[in-house]
């Protein structure tokens, strides 16, 4: 059946993609009932690295799944997608990937201040799958001394770590221009042993009074591009076109030179999005949708995306080296092995746990089939959800007044790791535990992991895409109350009002310490009366009550009032914290 | 649930006879020194170059006291000029030609660079970068300016984890048992080039082998805790299980324990990611013609296995039933695998991930 919009098709059907680290997930889009609809989906390992070396070979095994699922023709004879569909069936209209698999771009940065200019560089790397490799500092300026040695320095790192590209930033708007020629002069000095056809890319992104002297030194010898000065005042900080640009590079540096990529191209009606990026967008198309604040938390085999709209602010993070798999050494040299493993609540020896996790590491597909390595796993998965909060602090604007806790009001997890987890129950509970959201959040998964790809969709075909997202790629789990502060355990912490729609009500007073589920499913919904204990706070301020309409899910509604801080007995108190964590366990029914 | 429905498998070789091939390319262009068929032992130099040395900046303007814009007509040398320390780089007449400020290199290399402010840059010596053949062989192919493919027929033990670089030496086996650990005793000065193997080893073996100078160690497992150490040592180790304490799987064991003698190669190698590499262990075997190579495919009954995940990790065994539908593991899950009948005829289920296919 076509659909037609004044005179013109409209994409019925389309294969979305996403090209992990690990494994490459595809599902088909066709329309049922005269909506777009997610109807099948293929996974396969990602075939970028040796022995196939070629992105396309997973890509095609996960086509081959659907096509045995749904028994669709989806490739030709030599293995190409067809496109656009057939008459008779074969093939889809459309085709839209997003990739995360290749390594990360090499990026320099340079500034003159390590607290302005050079700290948001580093937010800037951290927007997308980026590796800073050198970092050129403000030392080397005219008449200092050491000059000479400053610019030995610069050439010898520039060439040694062989960037692909320099951010250039320094200089508030209308400041002095010739530190900034300087740099640039240095950076052309030392980018000159560097091989022409491996010569970096420079981003400029400082002061705008210093564009065109800054361009009439670099852009002779480099190739050049110029963006928002990411610090125009000292209070003010613009990253989002320095984000963008060192995206796109990552785009043309990276995804696109993936073996296998030349062909998977032509496939795709639209340019192929890095995830992070294309997820970051997907949270922010949910947040404008509701009016309100939402996070995305993906946590893939090798790196955490966090992306959305908080506090009006679009929000993109990589952190290229927290991962499932191979972020474990990082995980545990960056917390230490005693703070992973507070959160086992079965018994299991520091060196048992040590080696459980070296050996994900090294085998990435492996699932847990043992208690033991499931909850290693799941300990690893909520010490990594916890840091990664406590490091996005500033991005999060998190909330002086309430406490450095998170509050948003949709919380959207991805990540095969944390939202297949055998029941919904232990997804929920590792959000909990690892996030510790404050408030009333609604907690949903990406059902499928092809959240990213559908905003790739959208650059083509944003009707179906819009579809898709908001009624098949999301899983609700449910809405999480919980309480920021402390208080002694036992005492009454909320004196709950909970009423349906169809009038029956019931009253609930929840000891501080505890934790509630009530059953609610997706399709309902609750009115709920809430008052605090004065020294609780639901992110109306102290004791404030809060009144609300909150959604059910696979778990319901869930009332965490353990506090945050979260709080565990001692590592000395091993047994007690196993008991702790086994109550809460029991208590949601994890 | 997650559901991975992988019809490829992974694999693993710890093939007694086959085929093997090695590339051994530069990083960067430079010079081949061996021709298209010729036996090459795993000390051979086949190919070399030249790393560009470490760079000198000197600021011209301050050297001749003058300013940038007057410096380049001073230059007396040209760019790719060779130096030698003191050579003239730059040089300003004053006082009539009386008196010669000079500009020297202050080390042997060649005139690299020059900007508009006035500095130059003086690449030094250039250090010399070789490879060699790793395993005794034939060139088989030839990479002009970068390398060589050498071929072999042997056998092939692949790792899961390693570290060190590439050694070759005489194969020892000094353990009766796949979990027996190597002991320091057992190591002395006839252990000197050679490739020792055992279980596992302690931080005392490590260094008794350290001080003995073997060539290399391969071992089923390690402690995690130890991998720091171990990536210290001077000589490559490679782990063919994993971490923790898992014998050797047997297949590995027995071919290791028939190759006892012979000459070997180690890499200790590993890159998880981004060209996956793995540490192997690889010993030229001269026979008529190895097997034929058995195609890859999806799983199927019949193939032989190696599992990599507790709770039957580095077990052998033989796959006896697909259950494409999953079964409820102790974790919760419900995951597709197949039923392997192991060695010691226990039938027990594993999930497709958890498999290697024995190659």
């Amino acid at each position: 059946m076509d659909l037609v919009d004044e005179g013109r098709r409209i994409t019925e059907s389309a294969i979305i993609a996403d090209i992990g680290s690990v494994a490459t997930t595809v599902g088909l889009i066709d329309v049922v009932d005269g909506r777009h609809r997610l109807v099948a989906r293929g996974r396969a390992p990602t075939t970028t690295e040796p022995p196939h070396a070629d992105a396309a070979v997973g890509l095609r095994e996960a086509l081959v799944q659907i096509e045995h699922l749904t028994g669709r023709r989806l490739l030709g004879d030599g293995g190409q997608l067809l496109t656009p569909e057939r008459r008779e069936g074969p093939g889809v209209d459309t085709a839209a990937l997003t990739c995360s698999s290749g390594g990360p771009l090499r990026l320099a940065i340079s500034g003159l201040a390590a607290d302005l200019s050079l700290r948001s560089a580093r937010r800037v790397a951290q927007t997308t799958y980026s590796e800073v490799v050198t970092t050129l500092g403000a030392e080397s300026q005219p008449g200092t001394s050491g000059h000479d040695h400053h610019v030995e320095d610069w050439v010898e790192r520039l060439s040694q770590s062989k960037p692909e590209a320099i951010l250039m930033t320094g200089g508030m708007d209308g400041g002095p221009v010739a530190p900034l020629v300087d740099m640039a002069h240095n950076i052309t000095l030392a980018a000159s042993v560097i091989p022409e056809p491996t010569q970096p890319t420079v981003i400029f992104a400082g002061n705008e009074t210093a564009r065109q002297a800054v361009a009439d030194v670099l852009s002779k010898e480099l190739a050049f591009k110029v963006v928002d000065n990411i610090r125009p005042s000292w209070n003010v900080e613009r990253l989002n076109q320095a984000a963008d640009a060192v995206a796109q590079l990552y785009r043309e540096r990276r995804i696109a030179r993936l073996p296998g990529m030349g062909e998977i191209r032509t496939w795709s009606s639209g340019p192929i999005l890095s995830t992070a990026e294309a997820f970051a967008w997907a949270i922010c198309f949910l947040a404008e949708q509701e009016s309100t604040a939402a996070l995305g938390i993906d946590l893939g085999s090798a790196n955490l995306c966090l992306g959305g709209l908080v506090n009006g602010t679009l929000l993109r993070r990589v952190d290229m080296k927290s991962g499932t798999r191979f972020g474990l050494d990082y995980l545990i040299a960056r917390s230490g092995l005693p703070q992973v493993a507070r959160w086992l609540p079965i018994p299991m020896a520091p060196a048992e746990m040590a080696n459980h996790l070296a050996n994900l590491s090294l085998r990435p597909l492996v699932q847990a089939q043992t208690e033991a390595q499931f909850w290693a796993e799941q300990a690893a998965v909520r010490e990594t959800l916890r840091l990664a909060i406590a490091e996005s602090g500033d991005l999060l604007g998190l909330s002086p007044q309430v406490g450095p806790w998170l509050m948003v009001d949709y919380l959207v997890i991805s990540g095969t790791r944390l939202t297949h987890a055998p029941k919904p129950t232990q997804v929920a509970l590792a959000v909990l535990d690892g996030v510790q959201p404050v408030g009333i959040t609604h907690l949903m998964t990406d059902r499928f992991q092809l959240l990213a790809p559908l905003v790739s969709l959208a650059q083509t075909a944003p009707a179906a895409a819009a579809h898709v997202l908001t009624n098949d790629a999301l899983a609700s789990v449910g809405t999480i109350v919980a309480p920021a502060g402390q208080m002694r355990t036992g005492r009454t912490a909320l004196r709950c009002d909970l009423t349906y729609p169809d009038g029956s009500a019931f009253r609930l007073e929840v000891p501080f310490g505890s934790l509630e589920v009530i059953p609610l499913d997706a399709d309902q919904q609750l009115q709920i009366d809430i008052r605090p204990a004065g020294g609780l706070d639901l992110g109306l301020g102290r004791g404030k009550r809060v009144q609300t309409k909150v959604r059910g899910g696979s778990v319901g509604l869930v009332i965490d009032v353990r506090g945050r801080p979260l709080r565990l007995p001692d590592n000395d108190n091993d047994e007690e914290r196993r008991e702790r964590l086994s109550e809460w366990r029991k208590n949601v029914g994890a | 649930m997650w559901v991975p429905e992988f019809s490829r498998p992974q694999e693993v070789h710890i093939t007694p006879i086959m085929n093997i091939r090695r590339e051994r390319v530069l990083s960067r262009p430079g010079e081949v020194l061996v021709d298209l068929g010729a036996f090459v032992e795993p000390d051979t130099v086949v190919a070399r170059a030249e790393k560009p040395g470490p760079v000198h900046v000197l600021s011209l303007c301050e050297v001749l006291g003058v300013p940038p814009d007057k410096v380049k007509r001073l230059l007396t040398k040209g760019l790719g000029d060779d130096l030698e320390p003191g050579t003239t780089i730059a040089m300003r007449r004053q006082w009539l030609g009386l008196r010669r400020r000079r500009a020297p290199s202050p080390v042997a290399g060649k005139f690299a660079g020059f900007d508009d402010t006035g500095y130059a840059l003086i690449r030094g010596q250039p250090e010399p970068v070789e490879i060699t053949a790793f395993v005794r062989g034939r060139v088989a192919n030839v990479m002009p300016r970068f390398g060589v493919v050498v071929e072999l027929t042997g056998a092939l033990i692949q790792g899961v984890w390693g570290s060190g670089g590439e050694a070759a030496g005489v194969l020892r086996i000094k353990v009766d048992d796949p979990s027996q650990p190597l002991e320091a005793a057992a190591i002395d000065v006839a252990s000197r080039g050679t490739i020792m193997v055992g279980g596992s080893a302690t931080e005392a073996t490590f260094r008794a082998a350290a001080e003995h100078q073997v060539s290399g160690l391969v071992l089923a497992s390690l402690d995690a805790g130890l991998r720091a150490m171990v990536s210290n040592l001077p000589f490559p180790v490679a782990l063919l299980e994993g971490f923790g304490s898992i014998p050797i799987n047997r297949p590995a064991f027995e071919l290791l324990a028939e190759l006892d003698g012979h000459d070997a190669s180690i890499s200790g190698r590993t890159v998880p990611r981004w060209g996956r590499t793995r540490p192997e262990v690889i010993i030229s075997r001269h026979r008529a013609q190895p097997p034929a190579v058995e195609a890859g495919g999806a799983w199927q009954k019949g193939d032989r296995v190696h599992i990599i995940a507790s709770p039957h990790t580095g077990q052998v065994g033989e796959i006896v039933a697909l259950v494409r539908q999953g079964k409820t593991v102790d974790s919760g899950d419900r995951l597709p695998g197949c039923q392997v009948r192991l060695d010691s005829k226990e039938i027990v289920f594993v999930p497709w991930t958890n498999l290697e296919r024995l190659r």
